[in-house]
């Protein structure tokens, strides 16, 4: 025997492309249904953080603080992925300003909360007053 | 203007890197296409630490882009004779249909290709935090695109990670003034398209029409390749790079045209300027060329060289990347010996692995059946150089990938399922390669470098009796 016949090949890959096109229709038109594909679409992050870039200088550091816990070293992950998914969402939005978090120095500073009513309270822990609110006050820029 | 410039430089640097190997029609175009957004995106980047980020530095790069792609087609001292196709001896026994459901298939995968682009626009989510974010620093940058290094950002951007894909978008982004979530997904769509294509057209050469179209068809029905394709990661394109690498390496190995080893060279370091995995299997790669015995010693240290000498160029710009921009890696960044000699971390992984193949969710069914038809046809049928080496680099990339699981400072079982299944995608159309290059027989007519008497001196055979081309 010098190889596999074609023919035979042939059923195999048949077989395995069928299983593996109907699980891809699968998805695509049941699991995620097309027909509400407008509907059910993700906003995107450019479209939260598009009123507060227009504000923001056009580059340069910007310090960055959240009511939500950011895994910022490797090997140490967070409960819930939530604060890193925002911060990193603001900082595809607002490229190519480099987003530090934690840094309560810069002038002026973003908050990005998850629950609106605590950013009061996270302008406060580090000495900041919020300045201007975005996004029903997910997004604000704080100052001294 | 800038425009025709940069299409010109594309078009001719992808004709002039292409036309080093001895390859037609689909195979040559496929190749042409990655070797063209390659060099535009490496030349982009040597240009732009070299000068800045002034459009006109851009513009000259593709005018020299040209001028070289130019100079190359017009002085290569003859153009390598492209190897015999099976076409003639296989046509009328080849079956029909793999042709006509790889066309179906195409155009479904199209659809939910573009289905999915619209509902998740920004791509998955590797493609918004590392890669398109990337491509927007250098885009939005101007003179201050170092910014996109800078070591404030978080450890989830990647700072370390090369350049290739981001290159791409930017440029596009710059060219068309535009930051549409259609450009990478156009560009990410481009790296699927080829990766399909030129692994159906490396077949059909290596093993007739027939085949050719049945692999481009296992490709493009495996249910996750689409969606990786859709999520703008670079896990298709480092996966189109290498399979061009091994398929090049295969038609050298098999076609009596070891020179095609400069190419192959050439295709695995844009792999390594794509994503570090890439450097891996360009390693694997060099590695499986020199213990393989495909050849006498001497010709697998020369066939090695040539494979390194196309490499060198785009490895020259990644070691200055790495020692110069970005030198930190999270997963090398702390002590990793006493992880690495940890049973229960390597028994952990071993468990998450046989979960993940028998785990039918994406595409496990591919994988199991490929396992299976591999651990079949071992032992049955005739070892064959170009296989074996293909398959010795994939196996040795596999190994050094679950050191690196191991290794690694984040939770052992959140980065083993939140990579996985890029790593299997980066490798699997050229583990599809080397299982029809075991599975298949050589047509006649074929043409080999390791017929007889080479391969008999190198002892890679024990059954002299068997034909050359199955070896």
């Amino acid at each position: 025997m010098t190889g596999v016949p074609l023919r035979t090949a042939a059923r195999a890959v048949a077989l395995l492309a069928a299983v593996g096109v109907a699980r891809e229709a699968y998805f695509h038109l049941v699991s995620e249904p097309a027909w509400r594909l407008f509907e059910t679409r993700e906003p995107r992050a450019d479209e939260r953080y598009r009123a507060v870039r227009a504000v923001l200088p056009a580059s340069g550091r910007v310090g960055y603080v959240s009511d939500e816990p950011v895994s910022a070293r490797p090997g140490v992950l967070e409960s819930d992925e939530w604060g890193t998914w925002m911060y990193q969402s603001a900082q595809y939005a607002l490229a190519p300003i480099v987003l530090v978090v934690g840094d309560a120095r810069t002038d002026p500073v973003l908050a990005n909360v998850k629950e609106p009513e605590r950013l009061e309270a996270v302008a406060r822990a580090h000495g900041l007053r919020v300045e201007r609110r975005f996004e029903g006050g997910r997004v604000a820029l704080l100052r001294r | 203007m800038s425009a025709i410039v940069a299409a010109a430089a594309v078009a001719i640097a992808a004709a002039a890197a292409a036309s080093l190997a001895p390859v037609r029609g689909v195979f040559r175009a496929a190749l042409a296409l990655l070797f063209g957004l390659g060099i535009w995106s490496a030349g982009y980047c040597v240009a732009l630490f070299a000068a800045g980020a002034d459009p006109r530095v851009r513009l000259v790069k593709d005018a020299l882009l040209v001028a070289a792609g130019t100079g190359v087609l017009l002085l290569r001292p003859a153009r390598p004779a492209a190897v015999q196709t099976h076409e003639s001896g296989c046509t009328r026994s080849t079956l029909r249909w793999p042709a006509y459901a790889l066309a179906v298939t195409a155009v479904l995968a199209t659809a939910f290709f573009a289905e999915h682009t619209i509902r998740h626009p920004d791509g998955g989510w590797d493609a918004w935090a590392i890669w398109n974010l990337r491509a927007r620093f250098l885009a939005r940058g101007g003179a201050g695109f170092r910014a996109a290094f800078s070591p404030e950002l978080l450890f989830w951007a990647h700072r370390d990670y090369p350049l290739l894909l981001p290159g791409v978008v930017a440029q596009a982004f710059l060219l068309f003034r535009s930051e549409s979530p259609w450009v990478p997904a156009a560009v990410s769509y481009s790296f699927a398209a080829s990766a399909v294509a030129l692994l159906g057209a490396a077949v059909r050469e290596l093993r007739g029409p027939g085949w050719g179209a049945l692999a481009a068809l296992a490709l493009l029905s495996t249910p996750c390749f689409v969606g990786f394709a859709s999520n703008q990661q670079a896990d298709v394109p480092v996966g189109a790079f290498v399979l061009a690498a091994c398929s090049l390496i295969a038609l050298a190995l098999e076609s009596a045209q070891p020179r095609t080893l400069l190419p192959a060279g050439f295709a695995a370091s844009l792999a390594a300027w794509t994503k570090n995995e890439g450097a891996l299997y360009l390693g694997c790669l060099a590695a499986g060329l020199l213990v393989t015995r495909w050849a006498p010693p001497r010709e697998r240290v020369r066939g090695l060289f040539r494979f390194a000498l196309g490499a060198l160029p785009l490895l020259l710009l990644l070691a200055w990347f790495k020692l110069r921009v970005a030198h930190e890696s999270d997963l090398f960044g702390e002590p990793t010996a006493a992880r690495l000699l940890d049973p229960g971390r390597w028994g952990e992984l071993l468990a998450g692995l046989l979960r993940r193949i028998v785990y039918f969710q994406d595409w496990a069914l591919w994988l199991v059946a490929g396992i299976a038809l591999f651990a079949i046809s071992l032992l049955r049928l005739p070892r064959r150089p170009a296989a074996r080496v293909v398959g010795v680099a994939i196996a040795l990339a596999l190994a050094v990938t679950l050191a690196v699981y191991v290794i690694q400072p984040h939770p052992l079982l959140w980065f083993f399922r939140a990579s996985i299944d890029r790593v299997l995608i980066q490798l699997w159309p050229s583990a599809l390669l080397a299982l029809v290059l075991v599975l298949a027989s050589q047509p006649a007519g074929g043409t080999s470098p390791n017929s007889g008497a080479a391969v008999d001196r190198a002892g890679a055979s024990p059954s002299p009796q068997a034909s050359a081309n199955d070896r």
